[in-house]
C-alpha cells in the first residue's frame, strides 16, 4: 500500500462519522493501527476488511502449560492469569512472554497493581490468602519456564483470616477493593490498599443473607457493586445490586434482574452495561451457526444488554464450541479460553485464547435441510466471508484455506455481517472464490443429514453475483 | 418523563417476540403432547426465541424455537430428528434428518443412567451424579472429599468431564489412589441437555419420584445435605 493510500485510509477513519462503517481499518507496515477500540492487531495482509471483525475471533493466541478451564485477565494489560497442574502462569499477549507465579490455584487480579491467590498448605485446607505485586511478577525473567514452574518472589501480603476466595474481585473506590469467598455462605471481605500497607476493612461480611447457599458461580462487576449468580432454586441467573445493611453490616443483595436462562461464570462490562457469559446449547444450533454441522452440545457466547434486557449472541466459529468463561476488554472486546481435544484421542488438547469483536448485526439462519435455494446462498456467503477472513486470520496470501484444505465438518459457515459488508465481500471476491465455495456448501449439505439428494450437489459456478447481491438486501 | 416513549417501544417489540413464538399455540400444543413431553420441565434457551422440554425418554428432547418469524418444534432423537415448521397459517411442514453417531464406548450413555435411576430407586434411594473435570481444581478437591463420604441414603455415579484430557485424569486418580472407574466420560445427552458441561464440579440429584436437581460448582460435603438435599 502506496503511503498516499496509507495517509487516505487514516484520515477516512479520523474524520469519518463514527457511526459509518469503514471499509477497511488503516494498516501501517504490516501491522495494523489501532481501529479506535484500542485494539493492536496481529500482523497480516495490510488490508482487513471490518466484516472480519464481525462473529469470529480477530485474534487468537495459543498459549503453552495445558491450561485449567478458568483464567483472569488483566484489567488493563493484555495478561493473562492461568493455573497449571505445574503451577500458575501469567502470558503478556503483547510480548508473547510467559512468567511464574508461586501458586497452583487462580491467580486473580485485585486492581492494577496486585494479584490474589488461596494458598494450600496440605490437601483441600487453604490456609490463606496471598497478595503479590505484579510489577514484581512481571519484572521475573521471562522465559517459558521448567516444569513445575517456580517463582522466588514472596507475597507481600498475607490474610491468614481468609479460607481461599472465590475467583472474583471488585474495585470499589480508588483504594479499596473486594474479595469474595464461597464457604458454603457467601462473603465478601474488602481490603484497603495504600502505597505501603494493604489492611483488611473489619471483619468479612456475609452476603446475600437467606440466598447465601443457593447462589452459585458468583461474580462481582468491576466496581464491586453488582452479583451475577445461578440461583438453583429457580436454575436462572440472577443479578443483584449489593448494598450494606445498616441493622449489622452484611451486604443485601437487591434482585435487580432474573435472566430466566441459566449461564456460565458471568462478567460484567467496566461500566456495568453487559454482561458477557458462556451458555451451554443444544439441539439445533442453527439460530447462531449457518451451518447444519455444527454437533450438538457445544458452548456459545451470549451478551446481555443490562439497558434492554436484549441477549444478543456471538457465533464462536467453533466446531462443537468448546468456548469458556468469556470476559470483556476495557475496550468492550470478548476474550474466551478456546479448548479444542484433539481428535480421535481421549487424551491432548490444545488450548488457544481468542478475541471476539461484540457484534453488531445479527446471525443469519438456515434451515438444516438446506433444501432451499436461498438458505444454499446465505451459506455461500458465509462460506466466502470464513475464506477471506481466514486469509487474513493466518496472514496466508495464497488460494485461501479452502484451496489447501479440503472441506470439512468443521467449517463453519457464518454470514454475520451487515447489508455493506455482504455487498463489499461479494463484490470484491465471489468471482474469485465461487467454484470452491460450490464445494464448500455441497459438502455441508451432504452432510447436514438431508435425505433429499437431489440437493445435495450445489453449483455456484454459473451463479451471477447480482443473485447473491439481492439477498444481501435482507441482512440488517 | 423522556425515556417513557423508549420503554414504551421496547414493552411493544418484546411483546411481539411473545406473540411470534406463542402463534400456532394449539398445533403446537397437540404436537408436544404426541411427543410425551414433561411440560412443567421446560428450560429457556433465550427468553424470547427457544425454549425447550425433557420427554419420557431419556436422552429425548424438543425445542421451540423462533427463527427469522418462523417456528421450528424439533424433537431429537438418538438416531434421527423430526423437526416441524410452521408457516404463517399454522401449516406444518415435516423435515426428517438423520444424526451423526458419535462413538460412545466406554462412555456413560443414557442407557446407563436410565439404569441408575432405576436401581436407586429400587434401592429406595436418591441419586447423585457428580461431574468432576481433570481441569478444574475444585472439581479434583471435591472428588476426593466425595470418595471419604459414606453415603448410605444415595447412589453415587462419577463421571468425567466428556472433553477432559483422560491422561491428566488417570494420573490424578492414580497420585491419590481413587477409583479407576472415575475416568468414565459422560456421553448422556440426557445430561448434557440439563447442562452438564456448563461449568465443573457439577451435581445431579434425582429423587425417588424423578425429580431433578442442578448444582453447578463447589458443594463442602458438609453442605451436602443442606445445598443437595440428600443424606
Amino acid at each position: 500500500m502506496n503511503y498516499f493510500k496509507k495517509t487516505l485510509l487514516v484520515m477516512m477513519t479520523l474524520f469519518s462519522n463514527a457511526n459509518a462503517d469503514p471499509a477497511f481499518v488503516p494498516v501501517d507496515n504490516g501491522r495494523i493501527l489501532p481501529d479506535g477500540n484500542g485494539r493492536i492487531l496481529p500482523e497480516g495482509p495490510k488490508e482487513i476488511p471490518n466484516y472480519c471483525l464481525e462473529g469470529q475471533p480477530w485474534r487468537s493466541v495459543t498459549v503453552q502449560g495445558a491450561p485449567n478451564y478458568f483464567y483472569k485477565l488483566h484489567p488493563d494489560r493484555d495478561l493473562l492469569f492461568y493455573a497449571t497442574d505445574n503451577g500458575s502462569l501469567v502470558y503478556d499477549l503483547d510480548t508473547k512472554q510467559y512468567r511464574p507465579i508461586p501458586s497452583d490455584q487462580d491467580v486473580v487480579p485485585l486492581g492494577s497493581d496486585l494479584v490474589v491467590t488461596p494458598h494450600f498448605q496440605s490437601s483441600y485446607e487453604t490456609t490463606g490468602l496471598e497478595f503479590y505485586s505484579v510489577k514484581e511478577i512481571m519484572g521475573q525473567k521471562a522465559t517459558f519456564p521448567k516444569k513445575p514452574y517456580k517463582s522466588n518472589i514472596r507475597p507481600i501480603f498475607i490474610d491468614k483470616k481468609m479460607t481461599g476466595m472465590y475467583p472474583t474481585t471488585g474495585q470499589i473506590q480508588k483504594n479499596q477493593f473486594r474479595v469474595l469467598v464461597d464457604d458454603g455462605y457467601l462473603k465478601v471481605r474488602d481490603y484497603e490498599v495504600s502505597n505501603k500497607d494493604i489492611n483488611a476493612i473489619g471483619e468479612s461480611q456475609h452476603l446475600c443473607k437467606g440466598e447465601a447457599t443457593t447462589l452459585k458461580m458468583p461474580m462481582l462487576s468491576k466496581n464491586g457493586e453488582f452479583l451475577a449468580a445461578l440461583d438453583i432454586k429457580t436454575a436462572t441467573t440472577k443479578i443483584f445490586q449489593l448494598k450494606k445493611s445498616d441493622s449489622d453490616g452484611s451486604i443485601i443483595c437487591n434482585l435487580v434482574h432474573d435472566l430466566k436462562i441459566s449461564v456460565s461464570k458471568a462478567d460484567f462490562s467496566f461500566d456495568n452495561s453487559k454482561l458477557v457469559f458462556h451458555k451451554e446449547t443444544s439441539g439445533p444450533t442453527e439460530q447462531f451457526f449457518a451451518s447444519p454441522l455444527m454437533e450438538n452440545n457445544g458452548h456459545m457466547l451470549g451478551i446481555l444488554d443490562l439497558k434492554t434486557k436484549n441477549f444478543s449472541w456471538v457465533p464462536t466459529g467453533m466446531a462443537n464450541g468448546h468456548a469458556w468463561y468469556p470476559v470483556f476488554k476495557k475496550n468492550g472486546d470478548i476474550l474466551t479460553e478456546v479448548v479444542t481435544p484433539i481428535k480421535g484421542t481421549d487424551s491432548g488438547r490444545k488450548s488457544q485464547f481468542a478475541i471476539f469483536a461484540q457484534p453488531k448485526s445479527q446471525s443469519r439462519t438456515v434451515k438444516s435441510d438446506c433444501s432451499n435455494r436461498n438458505d444454499q446462498l446465505t451459506m455461500a456467503i458465509g462460506a466466502l466471508k470464513m475464506t477471506v477472513c481466514k486469509d487474513w486470520q493466518t496472514g496466508n496470501t495464497d488460494n485461501g484455506y479452502l484451496g489447501r484444505a479440503t472441506p470439512h465438518k468443521e467449517i463453519l459457515l457464518n454470514p454475520q455481517m451487515s447489508k455493506n459488508q455482504c455487498i463489499e465481500v461479494i463484490k470484491d471476491f465471489w468471482e474469485q472464490y465461487k467454484q470452491q465455495i460450490s464445494k464448500v456448501v455441497s459438502y455441508s449439505v451432504k452432510n447436514s443429514g438431508n435425505k433429499n439428494t437431489s440437493t445435495n450437489n450445489v453449483d455456484f459456478s454459473s451463479t451471477d453475483k447480482n443473485e447473491l447481491l439481492h439477498l444481501c438486501n435482507t441482512f440488517e | 418523563m423522556r425515556s417513557f416513549p423508549v420503554f414504551l417501544i421496547l414493552i411493544f417489540f418484546a411483546q411481539i417476540k411473545v406473540y411470534a413464538i406463542s402463534r400456532c399455540e394449539k398445533e403446537i400444543d397437540i404436537l408436544l403432547k404426541s411427543w410425551n413431553v414433561i411440560e412443567d420441565e421446560v428450560v429457556m434457551e433465550d427468553p424470547a426465541l427457544k425454549k425447550k422440554w425433557p420427554t419420557k425418554v431419556m436422552g429425548e428432547w424438543v425445542t421451540l424455537q423462533l427463527k427469522s418469524e418462523k417456528i421450528f418444534l424439533q424433537k431429537r432423537m438418538k438416531r434421527q430428528n423430526i423437526t416441524v415448521e410452521f408457516t404463517d397459517g399454522c401449516q406444518q411442514h415435516v423435515i426428517l434428518s438423520e444424526n451423526a453417531q458419535v462413538d460412545v464406548k466406554e462412555s456413560y450413555t443414557d442407557t446407563d443412567l436410565t439404569n441408575d435411576i432405576a436401581e436407586a430407586k429400587q434401592q429406595g434411594k436418591k441419586l447423585l451424579i457428580y461431574l468432576w473435570s481433570a481441569h478444574m481444581n475444585l472439581s479434583r478437591e471435591e472428588l476426593r472429599q466425595i470418595n471419604d463420604l459414606q453415603l448410605k441414603k444415595t447412589r453415587l455415579r462419577i463421571l468425567l468431564d466428556s472433553n477432559a484430557d483422560k491422561s491428566i485424569a488417570i494420573t490424578f486418580l492414580k497420585k491419590f489412589k481413587l477409583a479407576s472407574e472415575f475416568q468414565k466420560k459422560n456421553a448422556s445427552v440426557e445430561l448434557l441437555e440439563r447442562n452438564s458441561s456448563l461449568h465443573f464440579p457439577c451435581h445431579f440429584v434425582v429423587d425417588m419420584n424423578g425429580k431433578w436437581l442442578w448444582v453447578p460448582g463447589y458443594v463442602k460435603p458438609e453442605d451436602f445435605k443442606k445445598v443437595l438435599s440428600v443424606e
